[in-house]
């Protein structure tokens, strides 16, 4: 709280100091949800600070205090994206993407629902900053972009240098061997009772960009990793992971109507046996797609693949399993109103040495919408999912339909099975009212009464906040879910809020409490 | 408590006078020979100073790793001519048992536009006082250092501390003969990038550093020396003739150093800031007619919109833009570069203004006389102009000058004279000057 006093009254006194060409936002919330993503929820606070110094430059802070670990986090950044048409500058915690995210990705929010796909292509800059307040998840350092082009060439190198601090026994620092993982070190970022030595995660990439004529790109692009010691003595990681390096390249054409990309990436481990002895594995990893953009017909597909050697510790992509996996969606829109869609996805994990039977998952998703005049959205939808690594078999038929109008009052029912190969069928019903009592402000009440199955619970959305990182909650028990939420804009402020009621049948209530408030200046 | 630190100290310290107290700006406990940030190279060498003509004293005050009972000071005076610079320093660390003491004068000198040159004598002092040992000695040393501008992207520099240690092996143990090479980048305006190599009694170390003027009145830098993992970051306000820096540096083991510092500045030190979004040279589909464009037409070629309102309001209130006038209102003789092949119709600065200066004058002196018997003098946008071009000659800032001219046109001589008394963006000095120039017959 006196933090956010602070902030405000810095903000308030610096205002004409920055004058009109200047934007800040202040930005506050408090949540039960993933801080990024992780695939679990916690209580926390946050506050957010952004400063545009231009239109492409800005710099960001934000803090978060996690109420279940009782600790403060945060995550700076400052990106100077136009101080020269040739040069950009970056400083902070980012995220870094190379081409599809094979070897190096950003990440993408938990996929709580699991008839939804995990994972997307990421197309953008390769680096973003960090604006969450976790440092877990995002690089620690800064780097460059420097571009020229020659007539219809344009060339863009970028490179970046990462240092996270961590911390690990002392028995492991004496050892310079540690049994945590990049991904368990990374939370280890503050010293603890038996943690006490730091090392330091050096991570180095570069990638190289041309494009020609704005239509065609080719991308090559490399990445290190390792840790080591403040005197530069290097850590052995879990399983003897010594340092980690891979390069890539991907070649795109892209326009207004279709997108057609291919990458092949290479990563190469060094593991160091206990007696000191070396080892390199190697792994190539493929993704292609194609990707159709029309009035009425939107496709895509997209096929990757990994040897069962390929390991990268920072690879987002689609898809749920590194190992080989098909994606396909189409969306039409057979009248001006009506839209028929549909998605399959089947994918493999790497076959392994110790798994005998190698995990499979398959889902696909059908749905019809319609909308027109007082009809909002009537909505039909049906989803399968097929998980080889537990047997199981579920099926999802979800129905919605919103009446209403867009300023004065929309109510919208929905109404969904769900059926599980191994356990009895789930019912849940919900209605939601939403009231516009001005322009600028609005409420919305819902009531859902769920009927579950044992070991089926439900994944379901109750008026979710603005960027929520998992919107949904699964209900495991059978009983009555209220919802209230009221948003507030006006004069550049952004004000909302929530609160879920769920009484079981069975067992304790549940009280879920959100708000969470944006000011720009 | 104290033999504790102590021992802790001088087993990172084993060699004395290797921790320096620094100006924040200067990120870490070290010489390092290229530097990022315009404050942290004059106050290195007093060399880069010369562009400014200032004088200037500043105070600093450190808490090394954050050990209760040692603390760090030093205080500079330092002022410069355009060709060289000269700058006092005094530096105190330590505790009581143990204390480092030196005073430095340091001449920098500027060799045309592609170098510079220091030399800085330095006497020190070492005060050793524990149960065991009773030291204390005075040591006489040099550094010097060069820095080559062959591009004005580039900076490569040298810097030997301890000159007097390289040639005489007589108590290098304690001034060690340390160097420095380095390069300094500096891609775009109000931003660089340093490397440095230090060679230092235990090891070398690499420095990495960036320097960003993100505001007018705001620099931040960054750096991190990879042999020390250590990581500092700093960051400056200005507020016209007072500059107030903090820097923090962070070390794995050590922990947390903060050090503050406040510098005066007598002249001033204008601040390069980025220039956002501004092409290097625009391009011009529509050339502009700077005698009827408007400010979002200036704005669009890349001119910052309070210039460009005030190049308007010259022309609205003063007269025909001229380079020079352009010049004036703020744009910088690189700025005017960039832009000049968007603009047309620019009035040439000599056929303004008469060949013979004092029968010019006398000519513009005389029209002013005349509308000095009416009751408003300055209504008359010639009278404006060369009320302007007065308050400009006489030493009023453009901008200011600009103001006042507005502010004449519906005023009395002697109005305008008693409103000058209360105007605040004026100072004292130039309050003087601009009754002079209005009040002139």
């Amino acid at each position: 709280m006196r933090r956010t006093i602070i902030v405000l009254f810095i903000i308030r006194i610096s205002i004409p100091l920055f004058g009109n060409d200047y934007i800040l936002q202040i930005q506050s919330e408090y949540r039960r949800d993933a801080i990024d993503f992780e695939d679990d929820t916690r209580e926390y606070y946050r506050q957010k600070l952004k400063v545009c110094f231009s239109k492409a430059s800005e710099a960001n802070a934000a803090f978060v205090y996690d109420h279940n670990e009782d600790s403060l986090k945060y995550t700076w950044n400052i990106f100077l994206r136009d101080i020269s048409p040739q040069f950009s500058f970056f400083a902070g915690n980012f995220y870094a993407n190379f081409g599809k995210g094979m070897l190096v990705g950003k990440r993408r929010p938990f996929q709580r629902d699991v008839f939804k796909r995990q994972g997307e292509i990421f197309s953008g800059e390769p680096f973003i900053p960090s604006l969450s307040g976790n440092p877990y998840f995002a690089f620690h350092g800064c780097g460059m972009n420097a571009s020229h082009s020659l007539g219809d060439f344009h060339l863009k190198l970028s490179a970046f240098h990462s240092i996270k601090e961590r911390y690990i026994n002392q028995q492991e620092y004496e050892s310079r061997s540690t049994s945590s993982s990049v991904f368990s070190l990374d939370s280890y970022d503050e010293r603890e009772k038996n943690r006490i030595e730091p090392i330091s995660m050096h991570t180095t990439g570069i990638i190289t960009q041309l494009c020609f004529l704005k239509l065609i790109s080719f991308d090559v692009y490399g990445i290190y990793n390792s840790a080591q010691t403040p005197f530069g003595e290097a850590i052995t990681l879990r399983y003897g992971i010594h340092s980690f390096k891979g390069i890539g390249c991907m070649a795109e054409y892209h326009d207004e109507f279709i997108t057609i990309f291919s990458e092949i990436a290479k990563a190469d481990t060094q593991f160091r046996s206990s007696d000191d002895v070396e080892i390199n594995q190697q792994g190539f990893a493929t993704i292609s797609g194609i990707l159709f953009r029309g009035a009425y017909l939107r496709a895509s597909l997209i096929y990757k693949n990994a040897e069962k050697n390929f390991f990268s510790p920072y690879c987002a992509t689609i898809g749920e399993y590194i190992g080989p996996g098909i994606f396909a969606d189409v969306r039409y829109n057979l009248l001006s109103k009506l839209i028929l869609g549909a998605s399959v996805s089947s994918e493999k994990k790497s076959s392994t040495y110790t798994e005998k039977e190698i995990p499979s998952l398959h889902k696909e998703h059908i749905f019809l919408k319609y909308s027109s005049g007082l009809i909002h959205e009537m909505r039909a939808e049906f989803a399968r999912i097929k998980r080889t690594s537990e047997n199981e078999e579920r099926y999802r038929y979800k129905g919605i339909c919103s009446i209403g109008s867009n300023n004065f009052f929309l109510l919208s029912i929905s109404g969904t099975t769900q059926q599980h190969s191994h356990s009895n069928n789930s019912y849940s019903f919900s209605a939601i009212a939403t009231f516009f009592i001005e322009k600028s402000f609005k409420a919305h009440a819902m009531c859902a009464r769920a009927w579950v199955g044992e070991n089926n619970s439900l994944y379901e959305y109750f008026l979710p906040l603005k960027n929520s990182n998992i919107p949904g909650i699964f209900i495991r028990e059978s009983g009555n879910i209220y919802a209230l939420k009221a948003i507030f804009i006006r004069w550049g402020i952004y004000l909302s809020c929530r609160m879920v009621l769920e009484i079981p049948h069975v067992g304790n209530r549940n009280t879920i409490f959100e708000a969470f408030g944006s000011a720009q200046y | 408590m104290i033999s504790l630190m102590m021992s802790i100290w001088l087993s990172i310290t084993s060699s004395a006078f290797t921790y320096r107290t620094m100006h924040p700006t200067l990120l870490f406990p070290y010489y390092r020979a290229a530097l990022e940030s315009d404050t942290a190279r004059s106050l290195h060498n007093p060399a880069f100073l010369t562009q400014f003509c200032t004088f200037f004293i500043d105070m600093n005050y450190e808490k090394p790793y954050n050990l209760k009972e040692i603390s760090a000071m030093s205080a500079r005076a330092g002022f410069s001519l355009p060709f060289c610079g000269a700058m006092l320093t005094w530096n105190s660390f330590g505790i009581d048992e143990y204390k480092e003491e030196t005073v430095e004068a340091s001449f920098g000198y500027k060799i045309g536009k592609y170098a510079t040159i220091l030399f800085a004598p330095n006497i020190s002092k070492l005060v050793i006082r524990t149960d065991l040992v009773d030291f204390n000695e005075y040591f006489v040393n040099y550094r010097g250092g060069i820095s080559f501008f062959p591009f004005p992207l580039i900076e490569i520099s040298y810097h030997q501390e301890n000159i007097r240690s390289f040639f005489l092996k007589e108590g290098s143990d304690i001034h060690y003969p340390s160097w420095s090479v380095g390069i300094a980048l500096r891609p775009t305006e109000g931003f660089s990038m340093s490397w440095n190599l230090n060679k230092t009694y235990f090891s070398y170390i690499n420095t990495f550093a960036v320097s960003a003027n993100l505001l007018k009145w705001l620099a931040v830098s960054g750096g991190y020396s990879r042999e020390t993992s250590s990581i500092a970051g700093a960051a400056t306000l200005f507020v016209d003739g007072i500059v107030v820096s903090y820097c923090i540096r962070y070390h794995s083991y050590l922990g947390t150093t903060h050090s503050f510092s406040a510098t005066i500045r007598y002249g001033g030190m204008p601040l390069e800031e980025i220039s956002y979004s501004k092409p290097i040279k625009p391009s011009c589909n529509e050339p502009i007619n700077v005698k009827t464009c408007t400010s979002e037409d200036l704005q669009r070629i890349g001119i910052a919109p309070p210039v460009a309102e005030r190049i308007v309001k010259y022309r609205e209130t003063v007269g025909p833009v001229t380079k020079k006038s352009l010049i004036q209102m703020g744009l910088t003789p690189k700025e005017y570069k960039r832009i000049s092949h968007c603009l047309f119709n620019l009035t040439n600065d000599e056929t303004s203004k008469p060949k013979n200066t004092e029968k010019w004058n006398e000519q513009k002196w005389k029209k002013v006389r005349i509308s000095y018997k009416q009751n408003f003098p300055f209504r008359n946008a010639e009278t404006r102009r060369l009320l302007f071009q007065k308050l400009v000659h006489e030493g009023v800032k453009a901008s200011s000058a600009l103001r006042i001219s507005e502010l004449a046109k519906d005023l009395t001589r002697k109005k305008l004279i008693e409103t000058i008394e209360h105007l605040s963006f004026l100072s004292e000095s130039e309050k003087i000057a601009a009754r002079r120039a209005c009040a002139e017959q």
